[in-house]
């Protein structure tokens, strides 16, 4: 018997059956799907944090862990960005509009927000990264007056796979934001009409040379390789390394600290991630 | 007449060896007994055993440890359809009475519970944890056996009821209060303890101390690990690994896992099957969209020490490993983990090949 | 939604993977009632020279028939499925991959007359593409069935990656590499077997085929050690897979 014993009220580990209600096809296989609870009742109580992450349903294929891209100040729907690359999402692709799914979550430590209140926020994603950005920026942009400037790096290998990217665009003219855009190509279709720059993500650091470091908190989430170049700007930015928060992505077959997939050296990406300070990844091995 | 009433001494009795089989048989009351039992020459497995005379206590290690009664190798999590979505599978209400583990296998629940209780607890493994009844027993090592350096040689809690062999008798010692309605049932059987029961008990801890042969020094291992990422050890070790998984199936302490759906023919339906996982293969760590962070077996297997003596240390304050010596008992490639951690904690190599 | 269009073939082989599915017998008609089998010469008459959505085939390369029939399956099937470890990696035919074709035939049919005109042996995959491999000698009904309906649904298949040595420690085996020196593939061979051969005590021969990351060169020295000799661990370890993974690393 257990010394301590405690109620067994809910399982962490059922999903609760969500509905497919829409599916955004901007992107060639990183659609945006939106869901929404069955549960009425969880529909509406459902919260996270920018930067918390589902384990996500297809039944009969399994489940993924996948980042939360809706902005968490606004609730009622689930926006999650799924890179079409395994078992799960490809399962999820095949699926319409009103199909069911189960979600459980969310899960994941989150970007740390309460502490980055009164602080600038510099943020960098690249690619399939701008999916757990995009949460913490409309978090930012949703509580603006508790955050000082915030400048926003975004870089796609084209205008085509640039997620969110109407939205983006909308931000260039934004005053409170400081929005700065970057695509690798600009097909012909889009020759003339793209407002941003043409070159890497690395590329718009030379419009990002005053910054106030002391004051800043960094958020960057990419592919591995991207980490290698942001990392480097952001230390000759001064920036300490602590904080220098990156959302990292890794096998998971529970999201609650148990299945161990997840484990970088003696961290969790379930519990102590997904979001990692560069310090930490210094510190842990096989990080990125 | 009234029940003898024990204020502050109810934790300890004497059981006369004479009676340990009827003692047994009393314990049926409170579920099927189990315990170890010898299946065939160097095979001893924990299952069922009706009497006292079929258990093989003199065993040192059972291939199994007491996890698969909490924690099956393969089991059904739900069952899934797109009408009722996901349903717990019916659960068997029996009880087992689980006699005759050994105190390192009674550190290692004690740390699956912690691990299946941290952050988010996992109901299966909880409810069959509250009906397994577990009765330790002590044991005399073999030369795989390194419990006494890792600290899981005695155990102070995790069991109901537990049986310290000193002689002609066994030393109870009550760990529940079901342990002590359990005792009750005996009552008749047992009797107090004497200062000579006590002067016993502690000439089998030393006679028992002095049987581990092993030289180790536990807390080092986790700085040992970090200073030592890069060291040759891990390579030697990566290349004769086979990657087979038999020590974290045999591991007490092992406790990772996969999940996978399993569709009917309808389509619309199926079970979803929770199985034991080992962090050996070379899947472990690879993501969708094929990036693998730990390729290399000699990184998998320094990995599946960073988790059991780093990581456990930093969130459950114990080490994931009780020294059973399983895993030198069963490793085909004839590994060692005792001689990989006085390698890397930079001390002498004492252990023979496995 | 129209039912996907199967066809089941055989290659040169001993027919036990169609045999397999045939076993099925519970199953057999919720298999049949969820696919439109256009051919299965085994099983049925009335077959179809057809377009395939999926199509199982059985049996490795050995002859240039096998070659043209293979190629003329691929050129017809959506998706091609290897059933089988001839399928996947050649299987016993290709246990003499080593030697010539020619000395093979005469050791066989003797000098006067050649009825086949053979070749180096191979899996479906050296010679097609194939988009999945369901191993197995013969393969697992319980494979053929999850296999089909995953298939159906549009996944691939989970066929397991990890050793055999796993499957038999969670049925509580006794060890016949470590404990009894028997010659035991399990640690260098695919699970799915639920381990049944070392669980009647007798030592896996692989016939599964290997995984992916087989240590093999710990495996042949783990046998060296234990006394066998250099040829027989090799033998062994061809036995079931030497068209393709294991042929670099003897």
């Amino acid at each position: 018997m257990l010394a301590e014993d405690f109620a067994v009220n809910s399982d962490p580990l059922k999903p609760h059956l969500a509905r497919l209600v829409h599916i955004d096809k901007s992107v060639k296989d990183r659609y945006v799907f939106h869901f929404r609870f069955e549960d009425p009742e969880l529909n509406e109580s459902f919260s996270y944090r920018p930067g918390q992450f589902v384990m996500l349903s297809v039944l009969g294929a399994g489940e993924a862990p996948i980042s939360l891209c809706s902005p968490a100040s606004r609730r009622g729907t689930i926006e999650l960005c799924v890179n079409r690359v395994g078992r799960v999402t490809n399962a999820l692709y095949r699926l319409r509009e009103n199909d069911l799914v189960g979600i459980r979550g969310p899960y994941g430590n989150g970007f740390p927000v309460e502490e980055m209140e009164g602080h600038d926020v510099l943020l960098v994603a690249g690619g399939i990264g701008a999916a757990p950005i995009r949460g913490l920026l409309w978090y930012l942009l949703d509580n603006r007056n508790k955050y000082g400037n915030i400048t926003f790096l975004c870089g796609s290998r084209s205008t085509k796979d640039m997620l969110f990217r109407e939205e983006f665009e909308s931000l260039l003219n934004r005053p409170d934001i400081r929005c700065l855009l970057a695509v690798e190509a600009v097909p012909e279709e889009d020759e003339g009409k793209w407002p941003g720059d043409v070159g890497m993500v690395t590329d718009l650091f030379k419009y990002v040379k005053e910054i106030d470091a002391e004051r800043t908190y960094a958020a960057v989430c990419g592919p591995p390789v991207f980490y290698k170049f942001v990392l480097r700007h952001l230390v000759d930015l001064n920036i300490d390394k602590d904080r220098i928060l990156m959302s990292l992505e890794r096998r998971m077959k529970c999201g609650v600290g148990k299945c161990a997939h997840c484990m970088i050296g003696d961290k969790y990406t379930c519990i102590h991630g997904p979001i990692f300070t560069y310090w930490d990844a210094m510190k842990l091995p096989e990080m990125i | 007449m009234a029940t003898e009433v024990l204020l502050g001494q109810g934790s300890v009795r004497i059981l006369p060896k004479k009676y340990a089989a009827q003692f047994y048989k009393n314990l049926g009351v409170f579920g099927e007994l189990h315990g170890p039992v010898q299946v065939k020459p160097g095979l001893v497995v924990f299952g069922p055993a009706a009497s006292f005379s079929d258990l093989a206590l003199d065993q040192v290690r059972t291939l199994l440890p007491v996890k698969k009664y909490l924690f099956p190798p393969k089991e059904e999590q739900y069952r899934f359809s797109t009408r009722e979505g996901f349903v717990e599978p019916e659960v068997e209400e029996k009880r087992t009475v689980l006699f005759g583990v050994h105190p390192c296998d009674i550190n290692a629940v004690a740390l699956l519970d912690r691990v299946t209780s941290w952050k988010y607890p996992d109901p299966k493994y909880r409810a069959r944890r509250q009906r397994l009844i577990i009765v330790g027993v002590d044991c005399i090592p073999d030369e795989y056996c390194f419990c006494l350096p890792m600290g899981s040689h005695t155990a102070d809690e995790g069991f109901d009821l537990f049986l310290t062999d000193i002689g002609e008798e066994y030393f109870v010692q009550v760990g529940s209060s079901l342990g002590e309605r359990m005792l009750r049932e005996s009552w008749d059987l047992v009797k107090q303890v004497e200062q000579e029961h006590i002067e016993a008990f502690h000439q089998r801890a030393e006679e028992r101390q002095k049987a581990f042969r092993h030289d180790l020094d536990a807390h080092r291992l986790a700085q040992a690990i970090l200073v030592g990422f890069s060291s040759p050890v891990w390579d030697e070790v990566g290349k004769k690994c086979l990657s087979c998984g038999s020590c974290a199936a045999t591991c007490p302490t092992c406790c990772c896992y996969d999940v996978l759906d399993e569709v009917n023919l309808d389509l619309k339906s199926g079970v979803r099957i929770r199985r034991w996982d080992d962090c050996m293969q070379p899947e472990f760590a690879l993501v969708a969209g094929g990036h693998n962070f730990r390729a290399e077996r000699s990184t998998r297997f320094k990995m599946r020490f960073m988790h059991k003596i780093n990581s456990f240390k930093a969130e459950f304050q114990r080490l994931g490993c009780v020294g059973c010596g399983r895993c030198i008992a069963g490793c085909p490639a004839d590994i060692n983990v005792i001689e990989v951690f006085q390698k890397i904690t930079g001390k002498k190599v004492t252990s023979v090949a496995g | 939604m129209s039912k996907p269009k199967v066809g089941i073939f055989g290659l040169t082989g001993c027919a036990g993977c169609q045999l397999a599915i045939i076993n099925c017998e519970d199953e057999l008609l919720d298999i049949v009632g969820a696919v439109d089998l256009k051919s299965f010469v085994m099983a049925q008459s009335n077959n179809e020279e057809t377009e395939f959505d999926v199509a199982f085939v059985e049996g490795s390369v050995v002859t240039r028939e096998d070659e043209h029939y293979l190629k003329e399956i691929r050129s017809k099937s959506g998706i091609l499925v290897a059933i089988g470890s001839c399928a996947c990696f050649g299987g016993i035919q290709a246990a003499a991959n080593d030697r010539e074709r020619e000395d093979l035939l005469q050791i066989v049919y003797g000098t006067k007359e050649n009825f086949y005109e053979a070749r180096k042996v191979a899996a479906l995959h050296e010679v097609v593409k194939v988009e999945l491999q369901i191993p197995g000698c013969p393969i697992e009904k319980s494979e053929i069935i999850s296999g089909i309906a995953s298939l159906l649904r549009g996944d691939t298949p989970l066929i397991p990656t990890y050793p055999v040595c796993l499957e038999c420690k969670y049925k509580e085996n006794l060890c016949l590499l470590k404990e009894r020196g028997d010659m035991c593939l399990g640690p260098v061979t695919r699970a799915g077997c639920d381990a049944r051969c070392p669980s009647h005590g007798v030592a896996c021969r692989g016939c599964r085929g290997p995984v992916e990351e087989a240590n093999t060169a710990s495996e042949y020295s783990i046998l060296l050690e234990k006394g066998y000799a250099e040829e027989d661990i090799k033998r062994a370890l061809r036995t079931f897979a030497y068209a393709t993974e294991l042929k670099e690393k003897l």
